[in-house]
């Protein structure tokens, strides 16, 4: 199967999220990432999407899912615009910034 | 660069999701994010022990040495065998792709912003952890 078979597939399989965009990305020939953004994923976090996703895969498509691996990149509609921007704001029960964002600051 | 010795490695990893446990257990928020940076040492080191045991030879420089989606690919000495091929045979793909998916989340995208994507991402990388431990280095 081929990238636009393996997205087609992927699609349609996502299709009860009702997502704005679903992508495939073929790092190699063992591993994909699956884009879907969806609205549906608001208030759940990163690791319950991840697993949403997974699930749906392997009970809708067994064979195809154990072909590779499948890196889920799950976000909302306002969080991939985000991620299009210079500078990410964290959201507000966020835990500190960590030194890894200040570092970013003080380049 | 010589590749260190598996047991090393090991034992390393242990000691890394030793840490993340110790610091998840304190409760300070500040202290999730190096816990979850600990989840994930534990993981690399654990598939380079994995890999190191059985004859294989991981990248050790540069951004390909801590690619956790190339390290699972890293063939064993017979050329044919790999971490990825193992889940395949146990019908466990599903623990490699949460793993990375969380490895993705909080490397590339740096989203995991709050405590809760924190600590799920922590347990996510725990089970990778725990599989390949029992998998390769038991």
């Amino acid at each position: 199967m081929d990238k636009r078979q393996l997205s087609v597939v992927i699609t349609d399989m996502f299709k009860n999220l009702t997502p704005s965009q679903v992508s495939v990305f073929l790092k190699n020939a063992d591993t994909a990432i699956v884009r879907v953004v969806s609205d549906a994923f608001k208030g759940m976090t990163f690791s319950s999407r991840a697993k949403l996703l997974n699930s749906q895969f392997k009970q809708q498509q067994p064979s195809l899912f154990q072909e590779r691996i499948y890196i889920f990149e799950a976000f909302t509609k306002d969080e991939v615009a985000q991620l299009h921007s210079k500078k990410q704001e964290p959201p507000s029960d966020q835990v500190s910034k960590g030194y890894r964002e200040s570092a970013r600051e003080a380049e | 660069m010589a590749q260190v010795n598996w047991t090393i490695l090991k034992d390393r990893a242990a000691t890394y999701m030793k840490s993340c446990e110790s610091l998840l257990a304190t409760g300070d928020n500040e202290l999730v994010q190096n816990a979850l940076e600990s989840a994930h040492l534990a993981v690399e080191l654990a598939l380079k022990s994995a890999i190191g045991r059985n004859g294989g030879h991981y990248p050790d420089f540069g951004r390909r040495g801590h690619d956790l989606s190339e390290l699972v690919l890293c063939k064993f000495e017979d050329g044919l065998s790999s971490v990825l091929l193992k889940a395949k045979n146990d019908q466990n793909t599903s623990i490699i792709n949460l793993g990375l998916t969380a490895w993705t989340m909080d490397c590339r995208y740096q989203i995991l912003n709050n405590r809760a994507n924190m600590v799920e991402a922590i347990s996510d990388y725990k089970e990778f952890y725990i599989w390949i431990r029992d998998s390769f280095l038991s």
